[in-house]
């Protein structure tokens, strides 16, 4: 099994669902963003437009930051999700450097959103994060352990998430790669991404 | 761990939907959306999700305050000073007294919509109150849908459209009623190869999903219309002759008075059956072919039918002159007329349900862009006129008007009869009240009521006209003003009158203001004598008070064949040191003013109680007994509190018919304008009126026919250094909701590059010396703030674009405080910028940009 992404960019509305989705799920401090939009323009005026671009952990096969690790933190599971076991990690912020994707957040420090009292609820999410480590996208683990889609595709208002297993052929996601021209992000990289947009 | 999961409704924006709360040791933790909805199908936006956030707001308000500087206004502390609910109410029982004999002082603002504020103004006797959102909401699509829709709202028929033309609306992008529900129906109409053409000045989110963005200079929606109807109706012929005859007034025969030519013995209007060579009445069944062009002659007099003169008016406004005014190219307009009138299929049919409907899979939707403007009807109406001559209005593919009629729980739909025409809107069970009518029209007169909507007989709310009045009523031969006013939650002075001065005059001279608030914000900080806090959505029980616009409620939901269904709003956890539910507030209220017989009965009528459930008079209930007693009213003797609470979501299949009510409208005599007869007669009343009372009034509007009116901005624009014209658009993770207070949004919207700033086109701003980032001054005529400049090719040349809604100044706001621009108050409030016909405020404000000189 290979769990995998794949993102429909002309469903995609650039509503930031899948952003404030994943703040709740992961209760995520100010600044530290598991998935997010972009948004850029492209072309001249008239035939101007604007374009979203949702970004998250591509789970990498030949990930960047594993290769950087050396504490052992960064692992890669079974069925290919890239995990950071925040017990290990030294906080070196060498995977930072080496993830060409900006998908990895070093908390610095772990503030809470309205100052230093944190709020019931970011009380209970905060318990996830340690102060000096790195986190990042696990494709909601917990999730998807009971059978769940990660929060970003359960939530997206468009239904422009797909979430599945990359091996099975008959996955959705694994039908949408091989009949919709699907893209990966920054493929000169080299890092096998198993997050595929269509374009 | 002690963990549950409660099904309740989202209140994060109006659109309600259902979500399921997951609740730790008595903390929230985490939200879904409610997979058994049929609005939301288990989806939640981005202000849902973060609603979390709003709950634990540090910064809500917790207990009574009651201002303690007797000064008031903008920027004045309040000083407050934390007290009782009992001395709150006490206080507030007290001032209501004062006016007890002259409830008409009283002003209640309740958009939210909160039933029981607005039960107990109406209860205490005043006709001020006001239940439209601002100056805007609303106002041409509800004249235009009650008279020519049959519901609330329109909405395009995602299931089947082939060809979707937004002219400025965002809808199932950035914004709308139901929008997590037409978000994925667009996302799917899309993906099947619906065409989506966006018209709008700016190169936003709608545009950004189109397949062709069309920018449109501000203002000028009609001339855009009335190029395409031209085309469609005289260059290519494409109109839906069967349905014009027996579904509109389109054969009816005019003269040359511009009034129906009328049978003299019934009075009813004539058509001329062609087939026949004679004259009849409209309902005359032997009508076999009803002439919708020609020229006859009525013992002497000239008749021409309707369609006719519509069609003759139109060629006027060629694809190049609509250029000229638009700045869309001639060949543009030509081509998407054509293309509109193609995909429309006139003469198709789809067999639903067993029974054959017409199928016209093409649809234009417009909203607030045609809406806000000085001429805003016309604007709207020219381009509903589109719609009604391909003959796709509430059939499937075409444009659906919102909750038109259905037959569960109870059975509810529109109304017809003066002249074989629609005379009211259905209105769905829960939302009990009658939909004002927009044909015939009210008989105007000298204004009683503070908002002057005795001046606007075809309007169903009079939102901006309320301060022009209120702060100098005398004008208008008002000889009272407003002593007391309470209202809701919502931010009525930064986002409901326009011109902030002008919302301060009024506002600010009402001696006593009593409100609610979640955070303090700048209408709270400004003007309250008292501020009640209220529980969050989750601390918070309503079946129906506060989700109107859903489910079984109806007004403005999903259109197509999704289930009507009901959703009660459950309390998830318990509210901060004892927060009182509104409604025991107000019952406390009414109780002690002495109007609670009123007030029950008022609730009685607002809301679908019935025998034996009505709320007797003398009783002062508990929120669970009114809301047993409501529910017992819609579902049944066994179909109570109890029973809902364990349905989670209550289901009603929605057959064809009530999804598309077009053929039955038909059918029943309920045939809609394609020539508003009645608009010179309200001028011709109205008229009389306003000279009798010395006032200066523009009848501009008052045609039978669609016309294009600029406004003041198309001729103004370059002169005195008003370079551009400022333009509002929405976002879809702010948009109809408590906003940017919220510091997840507020990170979004500081980490988007076109959020905060505004933007000016690239090109104009270079040769203006203005770079990307700079600091500006905008200026409008009545108001100066400083904003950021965001250079991009995606607005229109001649616009300043401003998303919404931001601009707080607020010290109870401090997460939002500071940041991006508040469009309407930037806006002038004054008769010149109002629509004659809908009373929109015209949003096509003059704007100036200078460069903020550094150290300044």
């Amino acid at each position: 099994m290979r769990r995998g992404m794949v993102i429909d960019l002309k469903r995609c509305i650039g509503c930031h669902a899948c952003t404030i989705a994943c703040k709740l799920e992961n209760a995520t401090p100010p600044g530290v963003f598991y998935a997010r939009v972009l948004e850029m323009e492209t072309g001249k005026y008239p035939l101007a437009k604007r374009v979203f671009l949702p970004v998250l952990c591509n789970h990498c096969q030949d990930p960047p930051c594993l290769r950087a690790c050396p504490s052992g933190a960064t692992t890669q599971g079974a069925d290919g999700t890239v995990l950071v076991d925040q017990d290990k990690c030294i906080g070196c912020k060498a995977c930072v450097e080496a993830c060409p994707y900006e998908a990895r957040f070093f908390l610095e420090e772990i503030r809470g959103y309205y100052g230093d009292e944190l709020t019931p609820f970011e009380k209970v999410g905060y318990r996830k994060h340690q102060k000096g480590t790195v986190a990042k996208c696990n494709f909601c683990a917990e999730r998807t352990a009971s059978g769940l889609e990660p929060a970003c595709v359960q939530t997206c208002p468009a239904v422009a998430r797909v979430f599945g297993d990359l091996e099975d052929p008959l996955s959705e996601a694994s039908r949408l790669i091989r009949e919709r021209s699907c893209i990966q992000l920054r493929p000169e990289q080299g890092t096998l991404p198993s997050v595929y947009y269509i374009p | 761990m002690a963990e549950r999961w409660v099904s309740t409704t989202c209140d994060r924006c109006y659109v309600g939907c259902g979500i399921r709360v997951r609740v730790v040791d008595e903390v929230v933790v985490g939200m879904e959306g409610d997979p058994n909805n049929p609005l939301n199908r288990g989806r939640m936006c981005a202000k849902g999700k973060a609603g979390v956030m709003a709950h634990y707001n540090p910064n809500r308000l917790r207990t009574p305050l009651k201002r303690t500087n007797p000064a008031k206004g903008i920027g004045v502390d309040p000083k407050w000073q934390e007290i009782s609910y009992a001395e709150a109410i006490s206080t507030i029982v007290a001032k209501l007294s004062q006016v007890r004999d002259e409830p008409r002082k009283l002003h209640v603002f309740c958009w939210g919509y909160d039933c029981d504020l607005q039960a107990l103004g109406t209860a205490f006797g005043t006709p001020h109150v006001q239940y439209a959102g601002n100056h805007e909401c609303g106002k041409s699509i509800h004249v235009i849908e009650h008279m020519a829709g049959g519901g609330f709202h329109q909405q395009v028929d995602l299931h089947y459209c082939n060809y979707c033309l937004y002219v400025g609306t965002q809808a199932a992008i950035s914004s709308r009623a139901a929008y997590t529900h037409i978000a994925r129906d667009l996302a799917e109409a899309r993906a099947r190869g619906m065409r989506l053409v966006v018209v709008d000045p700016v190169g936003n989110h709608a545009a950004a999903k189109a397949d062709e963005w069309i920018p449109i200079r501000p203002g000028t929606d009609a001339a855009l219309a009335l190029a395409m109807l031209n085309v469609l109706l005289n260059d290519l012929g494409i109109y839906d002759a069967d349905f014009i005859k027996k579904g509109t007034n389109g054969s009816y025969l005019v003269g040359d008075d511009g009034r129906f030519v009328r049978d003299a013995a019934s009075g009813k209007p004539l058509v001329f059956d062609a087939l026949d060579g004679a004259a009849k009445v409209y309902d005359d069944p032997t009508v076999r072919d009803a002439a919708l062009e020609g020229t006859f002659d009525m013992r002497g007099h000239r008749a021409t039918p309707a369609f006719a003169l519509l069609k003759k008016h139109v060629a006027t406004y060629t694809p190049e002159l609509a250029a000229e005014i638009t700045t869309i190219p001639a060949s543009t307009i030509a081509r998407i007329a054509r293309e509109f009138g193609a995909a429309a299929q006139i003469g198709s049919t789809i067999v639903l349900d067993g029974k054959q409907y017409p199928f016209r899979p093409a649809a234009l939707d417009w909203a607030r862009g045609p809406q806000g403007h000085k001429h805003g009807f016309h604007h709207s109406w020219a381009l509903k006129l589109i719609n009604i001559l391909m003959g796709n209005v509430n059939v499937p593919g075409g444009i659906i008007s919102t909750g038109t009629m259905g037959k569960n729980p109870l059975p509810w739909g529109p109304e017809g009869g003066v002249d074989g025409m629609l005379t009211h809107a259905g209105t769905p069970p829960l939302a009990n009240v009658r939909l004002p009518s927009s044909f015939p029209g009210r008989t105007p007169s000298r204004p009683k009521r503070m908002d002057a909507i005795e001046l606007f007989p075809l309007a169903p709310s009079a939102t901006a006209v309320f301060p022009l009045v209120g702060h100098a009523p005398e004008k208008f031969g008002l000889d009272y003003r407003i002593q007391v006013a309470m209202h809701n939650p919502a931010n009525l002075i930064l986002t409901c009158y326009g011109d902030v001065a002008m919302a301060e005059k009024f506002y600010g001279s009402i001696p006593f203001v009593f409100g609610y608030a979640l955070e303090l914000n700048e209408t709270n900080e400004a003007f309250d004598d008292i501020v009640l806090p209220v529980p969050s959505y989750l601390e918070r029980q309503d079946a129906g008070e506060g989700t109107i616009f859903e489910g079984v409620y109806a007004i403005l939901s999903p259109v197509g064949q999704d289930d009507w269904f009901y959703q009660l709003r459950q309390k998830v956890v318990e509210p901060p040191n004892g927060t009182i539910h509104p409604y025991e507030v107000a019952a406390e209220i009414a109780k002690r003013v002495g109007i609670l017989a009123e007030f029950n009965k008022v609730k009685n009528h607002l809301l679908w109680f019935r025998e034996p459930y009505f709320l007797q008079p003398d009783r002062k209930y508990s929120l669970d007994e009114v809301h047993d007693r409501l529910l017992r009213s819609i579902f049944g003797p066994e179909r109570g509190l109890e029973w809902v609470k364990q349905q989670g979501v209550v289901r009603y299949r929605r057959d064809a018919e009530e999804a598309y009510p077009g053929p039955y409208m038909v059918a029943e005599g309920m045939r809609l304008p394609i020539y508003l007869e009645h608009f010179p007669q309200k001028a011709e009343e109205l008229s009389a009126v306003v000279q009798e009372m010395g006032l200066e009034w523009d009848f501009s509007d008052y045609k039978a026919l669609p016309e294009w009116l600029p406004c003041d901005a198309f001729h103004a624009r370059g002169k005195d250094g008003y370079d551009f014209v400022g333009v509002h658009y929405k976002l879809p993770f702010s948009y109809g909701a408590y906003g940017n207070e919220n510091p997840w949004i507020n990170e979004i919207c500081e980490r988007t590059p076109y959020t905060y700033p505004v933007l000016v086109n690239e090109d104009v701003a270079k040769r203006k010396g203005l770079r990307d980032g700079d600091q500006v001054w905008l200026e409008t005529p009545v108001r100066k703030v400083k904003a950021i400049a965001k250079l991009t090719q995606c607005v229109h040349p001649e616009v300043v674009a401003i998303a919404g809604h931001f601009g707080h100044w607020a010290a109870g706001m401090p997460i939002s405080r500071g940041k991006g621009v508040a469009f309407n108050p930037l806006l002038p409030n004054d008769l010149e910028n109002i629509d004659k016909i809908s009373t929109a405020l015209d949003n096509c404000a003059l704007v100036r940009i200078t460069k903020v000189e550094k150290g300044r």
